[in-house]
């Protein structure tokens, strides 16, 4: 057994200590260590670089709160209360490489992106404040502000000719300009597909930039689910006309869906699980659907008769760009993406899919969608 | 059957929707941009304006902010109808006070008089394709 005497143990706490300096300051991202109170107790030099100060005297023993304000995306201060940093001391949390806009307290000082994993420090169950790294994301940030306005125009660029194409061909399918045979309406219905399918492709692409970037925003407002099912399905109707597909929603009419949620990105779902339940769907197959009212929010279930998911590729229906095996001989045009947005979608909104199949005899998908009033939103 | 301003720069898609609507038997005024609908509404007080977002000289959100302080106390239906999905202009115009929002190029024309009909007699609690 060996027995240290104190200058021994003064030594390795020494050592210690030289270690833990060591490795605070070489770590390549800007970190701070705060005490309960959320003061600062040590400092990186990464860290005062980009909180543009030169010595550390200047930020030690000051609340983080006199250095920058946490600030929202309309530019309003983040009260302390419930700021980020009073998650991780308050509320114990441990924050992963979370983005947050921050407003410095000196004069002139720009707006400035950072991205911070904090974690609180604990010793057995005391508090004894927080760890936290960062660094600054300002033109990450700006770049995908760019990359989103620039996905955005384009997407509106190409949607405005496929509008009037779409548009002009519904109105000579519809008679506006007198009847048509129906040879030539399978003509302008070609057309019309196609014009759909370059919009489909135009969606995802839309959806998937800003899903990766993380630009999805979330803006929950009243929203009747019963409408927005019979939408998708109507514009889906070209499609179930030529598969000869049978479609019923069997919602109870009488007890609306109205929720309060994303009804944009809620719309996105429905229609890729709808598309799906069309397009792998034998011909003169059926697709079913039902919305119902929950004690937490909406359900809504998409029940076809189609070629349904082998177990094997089963736990892959919901990966960026997964076609099953054979699929193209069903259709040849698919992108693999449609399930990986709703995944990430329902995600964002709250919300939960689960599906069961049998391969050869068809899918059901059961989303759930929760209804924001119960969490006291304000829309 | 109802008044709509139809406010959109694309002739091509607003001589479209003109006729859709006219052949539903609706009073139509057409205006190119923001500016020439908040001058149109000197002279027509329509039940609905479906209302493009991207447009020159004033673009949709800003006729949108205009129009509300002019007519903050109008019971005019407002039908977001653009091609930029789920997009933060979108979610703006909805907080302006827009009633709905279709997207354009998913919009067949019988799909948009079934919308219409549905936002004028306030059917209408959600925005969607």
């Amino acid at each position: 057994m060996i027995v240290l005497n104190n200058n021994d143990k003064k030594r390795i706490r020494a050592i210690r200590h030289a270690e833990s300096e060591a490795l605070f300051n070489s770590i390549g991202d800007g970190a701070m260590s705060t005490n309960e109170k959320g003061e600062i107790t040590r400092i990186n030099d990464e860290a005062l670089r980009i909180l543009y100060y030169t010595k550390a005297d200047d930020v030690l023993g000051r609340n983080i709160s006199d250095i920058f304000d946490l600030i929202d995306e309309n530019g309003n201060i983040i009260q302390e209360s419930s700021n980020v940093l009073s998650r991780v001391l308050k509320d114990l949390e441990t924050i992963s490489s979370e983005r947050i806009q921050i407003k410095k307290k000196r004069q002139n000082d720009p707006l400035m992106h950072l991205e911070i994993t904090a974690s609180p420090m604990k010793l057995k169950n005391q508090v004894l404040g927080t760890i936290i790294l960062f660094r600054d994301v300002t033109e990450e940030h700006k770049i995908d502000q760019m990359k989103d306005d620039f996905i955005s125009l384009a997407s509106h660029q190409l949607r405005t000719p496929i509008s009037a194409i779409s548009t002009y061909s519904h109105m000579l399918v519809d008679g506006y300009m007198g009847e048509l045979t129906e040879e030539q309406k399978n003509f302008i219905k070609t057309i019309i597909k196609s014009s759909n399918r370059m919009n489909g492709v135009i969606s995802s692409l839309t959806s998937i930039s800003k899903l990766d970037s993380g630009a999805v925003k979330f803006s929950p407002r009243k929203t009747n689910i019963n409408q927005i099912l019979d939408g998708v399905f109507h514009e889906n109707r070209i499609e179930i006309e030529e598969r000869q597909i049978s479609y019923k929603n069997i919602s109870d009419k009488d007890s609306p869906c109205i929720i309060v949620n994303d009804s944009i990105l809620i719309t996105e779902v429905i229609n890729n699980i709808a598309s799906n339940a069309i397009k792998y769907n034998q011909r003169g197959g059926t697709v079913t659907a039902k919305a119902t009212k929950t004690v937490m929010g909406v359900t809504v279930e998409i029940v076809d008769s189609g070629i349904g998911i082998s177990e094997k590729d089963q736990e892959k229906i919901f990966e960026k760009f997964f076609r099953a095996p054979g699929i193209t001989k069903y259709e040849t045009f698919g992108s693999g993406l449609g399930l990986y947005i709703v995944k990430g979608f329902l995600d964002i909104i709250g919300g939960s899919v689960r599906f069961r199949s049998i391969k050869g005899q068809g899918t059901t998908f059961e989303i759930t969608i929760p209804d924001m009033s119960n969490m006291k939103m304000n829309v | 059957m109802a008044k709509i301003l139809i406010v959109e720069d694309d002739k091509d898609l607003i001589n479209a929707y003109s006729m859709i609507l006219k052949s539903a038997k609706h009073d139509i005024k057409e205006a190119y941009d923001g500016k020439e609908a908040l001058k149109a509404l000197e002279s027509f007080e329509p039940e609905l304006i479906l209302l493009d977002l991207l447009m020159p000289v004033m673009g949709g959100l800003e006729f949108l902010t205009n129009y509300k302080k002019m007519y903050d106390q109008s019971d005019t239906k407002i039908l977001i109808f653009t091609n930029m999905e789920n997009s933060p202009e979108v979610k703006e115009a909805l907080n302006l006070g827009a009633n709905r929002c279709i997207i354009k190029a998913w919009t067949a024309p019988q799909n948009l008089n079934k919308v219409i009909t549905d936002v004028l007699a306030n059917h209408n609690v959600a925005s969607t394709k």
